[in-house]
């Protein structure tokens, strides 16, 4: 199934080609999608679905629109 | 502005202050209770009408960093006439803090960050006064502030920040920066905060990515708005939400933090 992926910051070099577009299997957690990108897990601060915050176990539907956020601290 | 203001030189209020014994700010939030308005302010216009500019002049801040946010913060509030800044920062200014904080120069090098935010802050309005605080925030009380300015940088402190808000029951607006993106979010006392997602982490994006100057001046921006808005009693925007901005995409979206527990794996 196709979603749209927006990596921030640092996580970006994790991007997959046409992120915007991106095919992931269906049924996928949020989870699941941080795995399957090869992101490690413990860079992910945050998971945005549809413009709400998400938990691991949030699934990912078709369309859905994905941001995923690295600890960002900075000052 | 409203015609009918007398616009008044920084020095009417000075002379005021040190005749009467009352601080300048008082005589400041007095004056414009008379129809007076220091000409500095003039250009706020109808955005700060004089009922908001008393409200800021009367205001106590407590600035917990004064780095690359902390610095632009300073420098929007002491411009926009929040009468106390109690400016907290145990460091001293470094080359490296030279890209993006306004407060080092080549001639503060090596001197305490919140004794050269006092003289910056002196030198653009005579009209405020910032406190200088040496030591850790860990160790200071904050009793008679308003609002608490979150401008740490990392992640080790900023839950203890957000409790210390919760516990003088006043606003926190914080921030965050990497690279060319911003986080910038306001907790109100017992909600939801951004500190609850950074978790303490000490593998954050900043120490690969850096920070440009833009990025730390745009956040900055972001948090002065925000403080100024609650002082003045207007509504938060950035209440119990986060705004993620990407300067490099020009991308901006904001979401509530209230909707789901903290996501950490």
């Amino acid at each position: 199934m196709r979603i749209h992926l927006v990596l921030e910051a640092i996580l970006e070099r994790y991007a997959p080609e046409n992120a915007g577009a991106c095919e992931i299997p269906a049924e996928m957690t949020v989870g699941e999608l941080i795995r399957h990108l090869g992101i490690p897990e413990d860079l992910v601060m945050f998971a945005i679905v549809d413009g709400h915050m998400a938990t691991r176990e949030t699934v990912v539907r078709e369309n859905a629109s994905v941001s995923l956020c690295p600890y960002i601290c900075g000052g | 502005m409203n015609a009918d203001l007398s616009l008044l030189p920084d020095q009417a209020y000075l002379d005021r202050a040190a005749l009467s014994g009352r601080s300048v700010q008082e005589e400041v939030a007095a004056g414009i209770g008379n129809g007076e308005m220091p000409a500095r302010y003039q250009r706020n216009a109808r955005t700060l009408r004089p009922a908001d500019q008393a409200r800021l002049a009367r205001a106590r801040v407590a600035l917990i960093g004064c780095g690359g946010l902390g610095g632009h913060v300073l420098e929007f509030l002491a411009r926009s006439g929040v009468g106390t800044i109690l400016a907290c920062d145990p460091d001293v200014i470094e080359i490296h803090n030279a890209n993006r904080q306004l407060l080092a120069t080549q001639g503060t090098l090596g001197r305490f960050k919140v004794h050269v935010a006092c003289e910056r802050a002196a030198e653009v309005n005579p009209l405020v006064r910032v406190e200088p605080i040496t030591i850790s925030f860990r160790d200071v009380i904050f009793q008679g502030v308003d609002v608490i300015v979150d401008c740490l940088g990392g992640a080790t402190h900023r839950k203890e920040l957000q409790d210390k808000a919760t516990a003088a029951n006043v606003p926190l607006v914080s921030a965050g920066v990497s690279g060319w993106t911003a986080l910038v979010s306001t907790t109100w006392p017992n909600e939801t905060g951004l500190a609850e997602f950074m978790n303490g982490r000490e593998n954050s994006s900043e120490l690969v990515q850096g920070i440009p100057s833009p990025t730390v001046g745009f956040a900055a921006s972001l948090q002065a708005a925000e403080v100024i808005r609650i002082l003045t009693g207007a509504p938060s925007a950035l209440r119990g939400n986060l705004l993620v901005a990407d300067l490099a995409e020009m991308r901006f979206s904001s979401v509530s933090l209230q909707t789901g527990s903290p996501y950490s794996i």
